[in-house]
């Protein structure tokens, strides 16, 4: 115990950095006076001081702590910030940090453990400067858009390349368990990205998997349970049957005073009697009549109201209750490591089950890895991994009417989920259950649904069948030779094989395939790459020179085959084997090769560790282009400078300054076809081969350019990093320029030429920005330690040269001086209060044709011309911040995402103003649009169809794309302390964490996440889900 | 340790198989045109078998479905048969009760710029061109191999037979004016490739130097089925062509006749039921034999126009019914008129039961039968003065549709107008009314006392007015340099 009397006392203790080593040479300091010391060899040290001293405790390149005594012994561990020694993975092997020239950003293992998110790309969004990512579906299992600094293509992949540890990985991220993964590293820059030459145009993505590590044996296991939701509210729909009704006779009376000439009474009183049927010749009705009153009684001519209450409803069903769920999801995961100098095993078993928030929609994976490492004779080692993946996703159809959040929005609250007579009795099959309305009559429903007949979503989603079950295995074996000391061979060799079976059964019950007995069409797909990487590296130090050389040569090579089969009628319901099928309706098989070979060779020099130098070059070849145009060069080079190191720079707060500057040249073959998907022939004509009654028949599909050859861009980048007040801070900024030439392009032709798009290099373009990270513990003590990170990135794009005037592509236009993304639409010009027209803005024409400049409106939408808006959807600004908290035992991490600026285009919103009868409306409908009684309104007309187009694509759509979001909240709970002493078990977390927490937008229900850059916010996509789940987390 | 150095390095380059034939792939998915040549040179027959597979595969995309290639196919959009529909429900003689698909057509909306309905047609016909250029460029003109002699000529009929569709929907009748603008001419083998709108006269000084060489070029052809042109079908075009430009009615009833001979018309009772699904049919000259594979399902002809049928019509009553003065106007003596339903039909006021599809969609689709012929030899030969042989031809025709009809003794304007309303009747729902309203100078109106029309298709114009054209689509001013906006037609 300590005792007062005592008042020179020695405090001793070991110094020592996270891993538990210990730090020779740390600094003891009693706060506030000279009385200082160091540790020796050991760590260990012994100062003078009294009970409630505090004692800082500092080392290079930690951050440092301050302890208050209280007992004679004081141990401090110390945690690395800019860590001198902290190794980054970069191209083909790692570098230190310090060692780095070019732009590179992380994210670490403590981050990625507390994603719920299967594909853990999605949870990148906003924590590298620089990276866009943009997460296209909630859909469980389905993988994000990345974009690494802008827009890298107009018409080839933008998607950057993801290497796994070292080999290029052709499979999906979603094979990959989070857990298993110690690091996410995007490579942004030329210099960096160049060494893996064609395929690191878009930047790259490095992921790290964990690895067994020398020493006793180590286990954790992680148990977690969670529960998904919606993450955004959807658009303000109608949700209230008697509000649709009076909504669509405020639209019907519309169309028939607009659009027929009626005058007002006679609208009125027409459009109230044929509301549910259509005795007047209009040619549309609602169908169905809710209520227990007359068909043509159900609303008031005069005051547009309901005549009844939603007491006299007949149904009450709503198609929310039934496509979605709170379904509860669960993940289990253990690892094991350990091992000796010379042998090194690491072992994991995960699995997880998913089950998303719409109905039947969910994915499973299991996952198991094994690694072991070797190291004999002292020369050679050899790792070897190997990992198994099984996912299983059921995933019901998307497209057309099928999805669950496009239908919940468009279908009008008026048409139940089951069958009823017109008096409301449920209509009930031979076992007494209540069937189903396809909206066809099929079931023996009364009428047929005028919007989307054929169709229910919620019976197709339980009774089809859309499994799909894949089975992935990675294999890689990395082995070395060290000839001499500095001289070491070095081969890699992976097999990643994965297969798929597809189940896609429409069910018999009705819908599509309802009459005709059913269809499935079952697939089969395999794929498989086999990679080889051959090294011989050279590391040396001559006194203050430090020399690291490569050469080497890969192979990749990728096969693709298809195989699927169609047949429709089944002979019982609900079997989909072929076999039990017996019309045949289609077969199809093709396979697509693949392969990119290339010479590598790549220079690290350093002089005194003050003086960096990167070089590299790849000569490579890829099969998608023409012989004569295949190989290519690509180059980097960079250099930094610690100019902390200098005896010059003397800046007391300044503990590390680097400037860094890089250049590089690589280049893109990923030319994709005009709907998407790669082209791997574009060099060659394509034409289908189709069944003429037993001839053969040939279309032309694709014109081929044999001209066509590699899009290049090279890169610049400028920046420093710094690290402050003891690591306390650090910043890292850069400044970087994109220049692509030869841009890849499916230039647009005239219809009349029978072809729509040509394959050709078309011009140059540029693309500028800057990026800036700051991060740094903005309060350290004995309990509470508080980290802020936070960054930003913005940049510019222009097109610097194009062969024709201008290039139309859908609503953006490309000109010479303009960006890639600048809008070219129709000019809304405001509503005319008169009739409620919308009106746009077109040329005044001179007598030769020609525009004059000045402007006249017109109410017609074909008439109106297109204009150049000033408007784009590139943000100004985007990036993300965060803050890790940790208080004695609670550990608390939250963070943001945010974009400012650039405008999107809200079709979903303006759709839901241009339904046809039977489609559900926004609320808007009833405040914002002009009505005879609402002259004054902002938004036109709103007629059945929207037969006029006032709400036709037009400046109209622009809304703001800024958005601010709560990515991921994480709080966890260290019960170690808590444990009882003799149990076995080390270390216990307890953990809740949430993502896609909540989300700041322009309007609610629209996204801006789920974009990109050039498409709609998700129509009629799956909407981003938030889970929120609970685990535990212990280690053995 | 040198030594050893390079024993290794050696070996790893032995590794290295520097296998660069690895990076050259074969197609296995669609055929690139180096295998079609590679195949093409491997034997005669072969070459002839890929330009056959050409000339195919436009048969094929007439029936095919979503020839737009939207991403989202509409049910609107299978090919000829969609836009022979979409010609009906623009003339008097069509209703569609239900504004949904094909509204775009009967309310004419989809004839301005913006909608995808001109782009449907403008897009289908060059498609065809572009892929029968392909034909025509690869065989010379004075060709002597007869196998190949024939494929050109149907090649270029074909061609003409879609410039001849695509220069009524965007021009008026030839004979109104034949310098307004035309629409894009494409035959490379000519050195014609013409961007620009050029003029009406010049699109049919193409259409008829198609036909000439075709007529004069198919002689000996045996067709293997009733999908394929042959020199009946080729006379049968050139048949239309005239008829519609009315410049040369001695060769248009003599081609009319020659294409007619050789097919049986079929009975009344066959007219009534069951005459207007199956391609085996006497009178059927051209099709599209349907089966499991091709059909289209719901986005089908069927499915707009059967009533009976389970698709649009049947199920969820989309109907398309008759003109109520058209109906009227048929003879109660004419079988044809047990075909449709009348006002108080109990399915629908005035339905049509001509087209019905006796299977599960599977029913095949017309595209010129005999009847035709012998109207536009009638016609023809009215036009020209002689109007004995002009009843004498509509007598052969109308005496097995109608058992009390005597031959006619009307003549000049009385005979062409029986003439031409037997031919609404006989032709209803086969893509002709409203190409023959435009050439007859017949106006648009459909809101008149009794009509029968939708309220949203109650529209009259003149057989002269702007909105008898279709507007070019967008896409094409978009990317032609030689269109633009003052090219283009009145919206």
């Amino acid at each position: 115990m300590f005792q007062v009397a005592l008042a020179q006392q020695n405090v001793s203790g070991t110094v020592t950095d996270a891993d538990g080593l210990p730090l020779p040479g740390a600094t003891v300091v009693v706060k506030g006076t000279a009385t200082a010391t160091t540790a020796d060899f050991d760590g260990n040290y012994t100062i003078a001081a009294e009970k409630g001293d505090v004692l800082v405790v500092s080392y290079v390149g930690y951050t440092a702590v301050e302890v208050t005594v209280s007992a004679a012994t004081a141990n401090v561990s110390l945690s690395s910030s800019t860590a001198l020694d902290e190794v980054v993975v970069t191209g083909y092997g790692t570098q230190r940090k310090l060692a780095l020239t070019g732009s590179v950003g992380e994210i670490s293992a403590e981050a990625l453990d507390k994603t719920r998110n299967p594909n853990v790309i999605q949870s990148a969004v906003g924590k590298v400067a620089g990276v866009q990512v943009f997460n296209n579906s909630g859909q469980p299992g389905s993988g994000p858009t990345v974009r690494i600094r802008g827009v890298g293509s107009l018409y080839a992949s933008s998607a950057p390349l993801y290497v796994v540890d070292g080999v290029p990985f052709n499979g999906s991220i979603n094979t990959i368990n989070p857990q298993d993964i110690s690091s996410i590293t995007f490579l942004k820059d030329a210099s960096s990205v160049a060494i893996y030459g064609s395929r690191g145009s878009n930047g790259v993505v490095i992921i790290t998997t964990k690895s067994s590590k020398q020493g006793e044996i180590k286990a954790s296991i992680d148990v977690s349970t969670s529960v998904s939701t919606r993450a955004t509210k959807d658009y303000d729909r109608i949700t209230d049957p008697r509000r649709y009704y009076e909504g669509f006779f405020i639209v019907s009376r519309n169309t028939l005073m607009h659009d027929l000439g009626y005058n007002d009474a006679t609208a009125r009183a027409v459009a109230a009697a044929n509301l549910v049927t259509d005795n007047a010749g209009l040619g549309y009705s609602l169908g169905y009549n809710a209520y227990g009153v007359a068909n043509d009684a159900l609303i008031d001519p005069e005051t547009g109201l309901l005549t009844t209450s939603n007491k006299y409803l007949r149904w009450n069903e709503s198609w929310d209750d039934y496509m979605f769920n709170n379904n509860l999801s669960s993940k289990v995961f253990m690892n094991v490591s350990g091992g000796s100098e010379n042998s090194k095993t690491y072992f994991s078993l995960g699995h997880e089950l998913n089950d998303s928030y719409a109905v039947n929609s969910d994915f499973q994976r299991t996952t198991a890895t094994f690694k072991h490492s070797f190291k004999f004779k002292d020369k050679i080692s050899l790792d070897s991994s190997i990992n198994y993946a099984h996912t299983v996703q059921n995933t019901p159809d998307q497209g057309g009417y099928a999805g669950a959040f496009s239908w919940t929005r468009s279908i009008a609250p008026i048409y139940p989920v089951f069958g009823y007579k017109t008096d409301g009795t449920p209509i009930l099959d031979a076992s007494g259950n209540h069937v189903y309305d396809f909206g066809d009559k099929s079931t023996g429903t009364p009428t047929a649904r005028p919007y989307a007949g054929f169709a229910n979503p919620y019976a197709t989603s339980l009774l089809d069948e859309k499994v799909f079950t894949t089975n992935n295995i990675n294999a890689t074996i990395n082995a070395s030779f060290d000839i001499t000391d500095n001289l070491t061979l070095r081969h890699v060799a992976n097999v990643l094989s994965r297969t798929t079976q597809g189940v896609s059964y429409d069910t018999s019950v009705g819908g599509d395939a309802g009459n005709v007995g059913g269809r499935s069409e079952p697939s089969a797909a395999s794929s498989f790459t086999f990679s080889n990487q051959t090294f011989l590296e050279y590391k040396n130090s001559f006194g203050k020179h430090s020399v690291d050389a490569l050469v080497g040569y890969e192979t990749n090579d990728w096969k693709n085959v298809n195989l699927s089969a169609q047949k429709t009628k089944f002979l019982l319901p609900q079997e989909n084997v072929l076999n039990q099928g017996i019309t045949m309706e289609s077969m199809n098989n093709s396979e697509y090769d693949y392969t990119v070979m290339g010479y590598i060779s790549r220079l690290y020099y350093n002089y005194d560790e003050k003086y960096f130098l990167s070089a590299n070059y790849r000569n490579d070849a890829s099969s998608v282009f023409d012989p004569s145009v295949r190989w290519g060069n690509f180059y980097g080079a960079g250099v930094a400078w610690r100019v902390s190191q200098e005896n010059f720079f003397d800046v007391s707060f300044v503990d590390e300054f680097k400037l860094k500057a890089s250049l590089g040249q690589v280049g893109n073959d990923r030319i994709l076809y005009p709907g998407g998907g790669r082209n791997y022939l574009a060099y060659q004509d394509q034409f289908s081969v189709t069944n003429n009654n037993g001839d053969f028949g040939l279309s032309l599909a694709y014109q081929g350019n044999p001209a066509l050859t590699w899009e290049t861009s090279t890169n610049t980048n400028v920046g420093f990093e710094a690290s402050l007040f003891n690591s306390r801070l650090n910043i890292d900024f850069e400044y970087f320029t994109r220049k692509v030439e030869d841009l890849l392009f499916n230039t647009p032709q005239p219809p009349s030429s029978g072809l729509p798009s040509f394959p050709e290099n078309v011009g140059d373009m540029e693309n500028r920005g800057w990026e800036l990270t700051l991060s740094g513990t903005a309060y350290t003590s004995e309990d509470l330690t508080v980290d802020l990170n936070f960054n930003i990135s913005t940049f510019e794009n222009e097109i610097t040269k194009l062969p024709r005037e201008f290039i139309d592509a859908g609503s953006f236009r490309y000109e010479e001086g303009r960006s890639l993304y600048e809008y070219y639409l129709r000019e809304f010009a405001g509503v005319n209060p008169i009739n409620g027209a919308a009106t746009f803005y077109k040329d005044i024409l001179d007598a030769d044709g020609n525009p004059t400049g000045e402007r006249n409106v017109t109410e017609t939408y074909a008439e109106a011309d297109e204009y150049y808006l000033d408007k784009s959807p590139i943000p100004d600004f985007y990036g993300g911040f965060g803050a890790s908290v940790q208080y004695k035992k609670f550990n608390l991490g939250i963070n943001f995402a945010y974009s400012i600026g650039g405008y999107g285009r809200d079709a979903t919103y303006f759709s839901m103003l241009r339904s046809e009868p039977g489609e559900n409306f926004h609320n808007d409908l009833f405040t914002k649009t002009w009505t005879p009684e609402n002259t004054s309104a902002q938004l036109p007309i709103v007629v059945k169809n929207d037969d006029n187009t006032y709400y036709g694509t037009s400046s109209l759509y622009f809304i703001d794309n800024s958005y601010l979001s709560i990515q991921d909240i994480s709080l966890s709970y260290d019960l170690s302390a808590d444990l009882p002493d003799n149990i076995f078990i080390d270390n216990a977390t307890l953990y809740a964490a949430a993502d896609n927490v909540y989300l700041w937008s322009a309007r609610q229900g629209y996204d801006p996440r789920t974009a990109g850059l050039t498409a709609l916010a998700a129509e009629s996509d799956y909407s981003l889900l938030r889970n929120i789940s609970l685990g535990l987390k212990l280690t053995f | 340790m040198k030594t050893r150095l390079l024993y290794f390095i050696a070996i790893s380059f032995l590794v290295i198989s520097c296998a660069e034939d690895d990076l050259n792939h074969e197609a296995k998915s669609l055929v690139t045109e180096k295998q079609l040549l590679e195949l093409a040179e491997s034997s005669p027959e072969a070459a002839l078998t890929i330009n056959l597979g050409v000339e195919d595969g436009q048969y094929s995309y007439m029936r095919e479905y979503n020839t737009a290639s939207f991403t989202d196919g509409r049910h609107d959009d299978f090919g000829q048969k969609a836009i022979d529909l979409g010609v009906d429900l623009l003339s008097n003689d069509m209703v569609s009760v239900i504004d949904s698909w094909f509204g775009n057509y009967y309310a004419y909306r989809g004839r301005t710029q913006d909608f995808s309905t001109t782009y449907v047609i403008w897009n289908f016909y060059y498609a065809v061109i572009m892929n029968v250029n392909s034909i025509i460029g690869k065989i010379a003109e004075d060709v002597t191999d007869d196998n190949l002699k024939h494929l050109r000529a149907r090649a270029m009929a074909i061609r003409a037979y879609s410039y001849f569709n695509l220069i009524r929907f965007y021009q008026h009748t030839y004979s109104k004016n034949p310098s307004a603008p035309g629409v894009p001419l494409y035959a490379p083998e000519q050195g014609i490739d013409n961007k620009s709108r050029g003029t009406v006269q010049e699109v049919y000084d193409l259409i008829l130097s198609d036909l000439d060489y075709a007529f004069k070029n198919i002689d000996g052809y045996n067709r293997p089925s009733k999908e394929k042109l042959n020199k009946n079908i080729i006379a049968g075009i050139y048949a239309r062509v005239l008829l519609e430009t009315k410049t040369d009615d001695a060769l248009c009833a003599q081609m009319a006749n020659v294409a007619r001979t050789g097919f049986s018309l079929m009975s009344a009772t066959e007219w009534v039921n069951g005459g207007f699904d199956d391609i085996s049919n006497s009178e059927w000259m051209w099709g599209a034999d349907i089966n499991a594979e091709s059909s289209t399902i719901y986005a089908s002809f069927f499915a707009h126009i059967g009533t009976l049928n389970p698709g649009y019509t049947g199920i969820l009553g989309f109907h398309k019914t008759i003109d109520a003065r058209l109906y009227n106007a048929i003879p109660s003596t004419d079988s044809r008129k047990q075909a449709f339903g009348d006002a108080n039909d109990p399915v629908i006021p005035y339905a049509n039961y001509k087209f019905y599809d006796a299977t599960f969609f599977l029913g095949d689709y017309l595209y010129m039968r005999a009847a035709e012929m012998y109207l536009t030899e009638a016609e023809a030969l009215a036009r020209s003065g002689n109007d004995a042989g002009a009843a004498s031809v509509l007598y052969d025709l109308i005496s097995t549709r109608d058992s009390s009809y005597t031959l006619s003794t009307k003549t000049g304007s009385a005979l062409m107008n029986e003439i031409l309303l037997h031919r609404r009747i006989e032709l209803w729902g086969e893509g002709f009314a409203w190409f023959d309203m435009k050439r007859n100078g017949v106006a648009l109106e459909r809101d008149y006392t009794g009509s029968n029309h939708a309220a949203y298709g109650k529209k009259n114009f003149n057989s002269d007015a702007k909105e008898m054209l279709f507007q070019i689509p967008e896409r094409e001013l978009d990317n032609n340099t030689e269109i633009n906006d003052v090219d283009q037609n009145p919206i």
